[in-house]
């Protein structure tokens, strides 16, 4: 079942091109990007393996349960509760990320807000399912969408246009310092065990993480691709310009013999169906959580009927983004969404620590 | 959840998308070209020439049909824009792969051009683009006897679908672009002029610095900018062989470059060249020109 | 008895009651004439009565096919099912001298396979089971009868392996089974829906069939068969999406065909189903996903099309819809006529009236074929519906549209559940020692 852990981290990673990670690093492509991927791969790696081996003492269980464990009523709740808005805000991010590039190369005519309002409700209907569904609906949407990305990847770095000695330049950077803001977007691609704070639930109690040694190799991968790539595209300078950096990628590149010509479209096409599916289970992930503060309410991972509750949650949630689309632009959306990943950094290092420790001194105690 | 209250919300919702951006392909007038020269008028500095495709069912040699609107205007957008006031449908830039820029307006500076063409969003940034000589709105007047389609013939001279000549250097926008930008690296653009008759030649090649045309190359400089650049294959190589003339037909190309430091900020570029013909492989080496940047 | 049967009927000429005497005793038997076989009633019961060689009171002991009836409350039921009853000294007996009229061995139609059997379930019950009993002989096949209908009473039968079966799913169905509540069922699709219970659904989430080699298989793969009297179908519990995109004679046919066959069918579902609602979000949003040349043919040919692009798609598909059911209701032999018409003629002259675009033309026809690849029916027509939400949404929202529409299809297809079994779900290489995910149960 190692498969359902590898398709969470999959999906993190891929939709890092959507919360800006490339252009963040991009930006700090003298000062400390490459330095950032180097030591930002070995923090992830750390704290994925720490994290896995600390979820496997907790068979079935999900943070909030493990939490209840340790702590009493409402630091508990507390902490679910920030971890709840945590995962909202990824979600809310990439969709109105997304919302704008449909709005941008789609349908130009076509009101931001509306877009986005479809977006939300068809991930709002998917989140509302139950945890098993979720799961199921992020393998299916893994499987059909990977293949396509990985091909995309790879014309990419095939490409007669790829500028080696650009990339050779900034690659020459690697003394300068690692920044923060880099370091936290370069160690985003690794969070992917992190969504394993549900799903874990879903594990059987024999389950054992394996394969381990794939998630940072396959992260470190996509990780150089998608900020080198860039760079041998469109330069070290020009490449600064651009915001969705890879979507201007993209429409460099030139499917002669393909059915439609350009990548663009392509990109675009797999990169909304990857969108829709990690806001799903972003928005779900961070439902599961509230309601595990609301009173006797029980974890269910394949409820036949979908409970109240998560209407109005994930309703809730689906206000909140429209909002923040409103009031933001991108331009803040960006700030914002620097400013989230290293905050995120910070939370997520010292919950796995804490995790991970708890759970030593569990085993210890029992 | 009632019927009627659904029923309000998703009539609801059909109203709020009234009016969205559907518009019939048959409604769209597409750009297959775009030409940009530079007239003398100071208000109005640049014309701008469309060919637009007017379509037909049937695809037939010759049967090529094409519209050309021309106008000046302060800026290209701007042109564009008022452009719509001329034509019955709406114009869409979606398949406009081939870009000409007039001779004189590479000579004056091209930074306002690249500018509006990366900035658009439905124009490809795998369009091709070139300089026309004399002019843009000439070339685009022509119509070749054998087109298919619209902008064809210009389209397919560029990319590898069609013909590919040692002679024609090909550059797409984002290339373009990113060698307008990066340090180290000029832009290149194709030379495309016309013939006696209705066709095009592009067998001249022009380099530009960050701001205008520097040089224009002759044909043979063209082939040979090719062959060293892009180890361009499909070429062949004339010269006298103890007395005989002789034409070698080119098979494999390498080439290596190396920076070396000479005094002072001049740097010389020394360049590795290895030819493989059938049977035979020469190698050379070459000492071309010095580059004045340094990288 | 025979009064009381008497006043337990409405007037019925039908009803045959009668009275019996030999030198042994006196009989009364009353049976539905023509529910009953009359060579029965002669060879068991009149036959052996007047002839007197065997005494007809022992025969009554001895034979198990008499059967005795304690309770008066079970009169009419048995009088209405075809059996015979005997009132001798006291006692009353039934026999079952029922005639079921059906089809002689029917030739599977619906899911016809070149290689394999070719015989179809039976519409009578006892057949049909015997199908699936010499198919599959073994022990540990469990046979279990219901009646369902207030009215028809129906008899139905639900078979499955003891040892293979699921038993979560198998009280599942016994408890859908026993709290039906309905007055008539006669179709397997009927029962269908009845057992799965959500009133309005997109997808068949229980397989019907007529093949007994996919009864049986499906039977050892551990599923529940429910046979129906009076219906040449079954239907198989618990299913999933993906049986119904095989064939039978996948199983049959060389390996590396099969496999293309398979990607032909899921190829051809993604096509019916998005065609149309890309044809118009390419045509009205973004014509710069074409090449260069398709853009213009179809601008071309669309220019002396005065409807936008949905209506046109609407009128297509509508001709289409039109021929399909039409050509299913008519009679085999008008029904080809039918398509010819409708196929060749309409659609040429549809476009030279410039009502639609040549590639319209094509669209539709691809849409209707790859239709028909889907091995199973009931999906087939399922399938049919699924376009139209897709033509809606890429009205509006263009390809984005039909993404956003794909995805909304996943997650339902992926939160359906068949009998509390996932239906949409990947299944990959499953380890038995490992487990699965979600068999977790939290408490």
């Amino acid at each position: 079942m190692n498969r359902y852990v590898f398709y969470n981290f999959i999906l993190v990673s891929f939709i890092n091109l959507m919360l800006y990670v490339p252009h963040i690093l991009i930006q700090y492509r003298y000062t400390g990007a490459v330095s950032s991927i180097a030591a930002g791969s070995v923090i992830g790696t750390v704290l994925l393996y720490l994290y896995t081996s600390a979820l496997a003492r907790y068979p079935g269980k999900g943070l909030p349960e493990i939490l209840k464990i340790h702590f009493p009523g409402w630091p508990a709740t507390v902490l679910t509760l920030f971890f709840a808005i945590m995962w909202w805000f990824a979600t809310t991010v990439v969709v109105v990320a997304y919302a704008i590039l449909i709005n941008r190369f789609f349908n130009p005519d076509v009101n931001t807000t509306v877009i986005l309002l479809t977006l939300v409700l068809a991930c709002g209907y998917a989140a509302t399912r139950s945890t098993l569904t979720v799961m199921f609906v992020i393998e299916i949407g893994v499987i059909i969408n990977a293949p396509i990305i990985m091909f995309i990847l790879f014309k990419a770095v095939r490409s007669p246009q790829l500028n080696w000695d650009a990339i050779r330049v900034v690659a020459n950077y690697i003394t300068a310092m690692p920044s923060i803001t880099a370091l936290a977007a370069a160690s985003f691609v690794f969070t992917g065990y992190i969504n394993l704070s549900l799903f874990n639930r879903l594990f059987p109690p024999n389950f054992r993480f394996k394969f381990r040694w794939v998630y940072p190799t396959f992260g470190l991968a996509i990780l150089l691709v998608t900020f080198f790539v860039p760079i041998g595209f469109h330069g070290t300078e020009t490449v600064n310009r651009y915001i969705y950096i890879w979507s201007v990628t993209a429409d460099s590149l030139l499917m002669q013999y393909g059915f439609i010509e350009r990548v663009l479209f392509l990109f675009l096409i797999v990169f909304l169906n990857l969108t829709l599916v990690y806001t799903m289970s972003g928005c779900h992930q961070a439902m599961e959580f509230i309601k595990s503060c609301l009173p006797g309410e029980k974890a269910e991972i394949d409820s036949p009927e979908t409970p109240v509750s998560n209407y109005v949650i994930v309703s809730c949630f689906a206000l909140l983004t429209m909002i923040f689309q409103l009031l933001t632009n991108e331009k803040l959306n960006m700030q914002i969404t620097s400013y989230w990943l290293v905050l995120r950094m910070f939370i997520e290092f010292f919950s796995v620590i804490g995790i991970f420790i708890l759970s030593r001194r569990r085993s210890r105690a029992v | 959840m009632n019927r009627l209250p659904r029923m309000t919300l998703l009539l609801l919702l059909v109203a709020l998308l009234g009016g969205c951006g559907f518009k019939d392909i048959d409604k769209r007038f597409f750009v297959v070209a775009l030409g940009i020269d530079l007239t003398d008028n100071e208000k109005k500095p640049y014309r701008i020439t469309l060919q637009l495709a007017v379509p037909s069912p049937k695809i037939e040699p010759g049967a090529s049909m094409h519209q050309i609107e021309t106008i000046d205007a302060e800026s290209i957008s701007e042109g564009v824009r008022m452009l719509k006031a001329y034509v019955d449908k709406e114009l869409d830039f979606g398949h406009c792969k081939v870009f000409l820029l007039g001779e004189k307006l590479a000579r004056s500076g091209y930074e306002d051009v690249l500018q509006f063409m990366s900035r658009r969003r439905d124009i490809q940034s795998v369009a091709d683009i070139a300089i026309g000589r004399p002019d843009a709105e000439s070339l685009l007047k022509i119509k070749p006897v054998s087109e298919r389609y619209p902008g064809n013939t210009l389209f397919l001279s560029f990319g590898s679908d069609g013909t590919e000549s040692s002679y024609t250097y090909v550059e797409s926008l984002s290339d373009f672009s990113r060698r307008a930008g990066e340090e180290g690296l000029d832009p290149i653009l194709p030379v495309v002029m016309k013939d006696k008759k209705d066709s095009f030649i592009m067998n001249r090649t022009a380099l530009l610095n960050k701001k205008k045309v520097k040089l224009i190359l002759s044909p043979s400089e063209s082939q040979l900018f090719n062959q060293i650049a892009s180890d361009f294959v499909k070429s062949s190589m004339h010269g006298n062989f103890e007395g005989m003339p002789l034409v070698v037909s080119i098979t494999e190309i390498h080439s290596r470059y190396r920076f070396v430091k000479l005094e002072g900020d001049e740097c010389l570029e020394r360049s590795k060249w290895e030819l493989c013909s059938r049977k035979r492989r020469m190698a050379c080496s070459s000492r071309s020109g010095r580059t004045s940047r340094s990288s | 008895m025979l009064e009381r049967i008497r006043l337990l009927f409405a007037e019925a000429v039908d009803l045959k009651m009668e009275t019996l005497a030999n030198s042994e005793m006196t009989i009364e038997i009353a049976y539905i004439a023509p529910l009953c076989e009359e060579k029965k009633v002669n060879d068991f019961i009149i036959v052996p009565f007047t002839k007197e060689e065997y005494s007809f009171r022992k025969q009554l002991g001895i034979n198990p096919d008499y059967r005795l009836v304690e309770d008066p409350a079970y009169w009419q039921e048995l009088l209405l099912r075809g059996h015979i009853l005997i009132k001798a000294a006291d006692h009353i007996y039934s026999f079952d001298a029922a005639r079921v009229i059906s089809v002689e061995n029917p030739q599977t139609q619906v899911e016809s396979a070149i290689q394999g059997p070719q015989l179809a379930l039976s519409e009578d019950i006892r057949i049909s089971l015997n199908l699936v009993r010499s198919m599959y002989p073994s022990p540990d096949l469990s046979v279990e009868e219901h009646t369902i209908g207030s009215l028809s009473k129906t008899p139905i039968m639900t078979v499955y392996d003891q040892r293979r079966v699921d038993p979560t799913v198998l009280d599942n169905v016994r408890k859908k089974l026993t709290t039906i509540n309905v007055e008539m069922v006669h179709a397997a699709g009927e029962l269908e829906k009845l057992l799965v219970g959500k009133r309005k659904h997109l997808f068949p989430t229980a397989l019907i069939t007529e093949r007994p080699d996919r009864i049986t298989r499906a039977i050892a793969r551990g599923k529940i068969i429910v046979l129906i009297k009076g219906n040449m179908f079954a239907i198989i519990l618990p299913a999933t999406f993906f049986d119904f995109m095989q064939a039978v004679e996948d199983s049959y046919d060389s390996y590396w065909m099969t496999r293309f066959l398979v990607f032909l069918r899921y190829a051809s579902i993604l096509l019916t189903i998005t065609l149309p609602a890309f044809y118009i979000s390419v045509v009205s949003y973004n014509p710069e996903l074409f090449r260069v040349q398709l853009a213009f043919s179809i601008a071309g040919s669309r220019s002396a099309v005065p409807y936008p692009s949905f209506v046109e798609v609407f009128i297509m598909l509508f001709m289409i819809e039109t021929l399909v059911e039409a050509s299913i209701r008519l009679p085999r032999y008008i029904g080809s006529t039918a398509t010819t018409v409708g196929g060749l003629i309409l659609g040429q002259a549809a476009q030279q009236a410039g009502l639609v675009s040549s590639i319209m033309i094509i669209v539709t026809s691809v849409v209707a074929i790859s239709n028909f690849v889907i091995p199973v029916n009931s999906l087939s027509f399922a399938v049919r519906f699924l376009k139209y939400p897709l033509i809606l949404i890429s009205i509006f929202f263009g390809i984005s549209g039909v993404a956003i529409g794909m995805f909304i299809y996943i997650t339902y297809l992926c939160n359906l559940r068949s009998f509390g079994k996932p239906y949409f779900r990947f299944f990959g290489k499953l380890r038995h020692l490992e487990g699965d995910v979600g068999q977790v149960k939290l408490k």
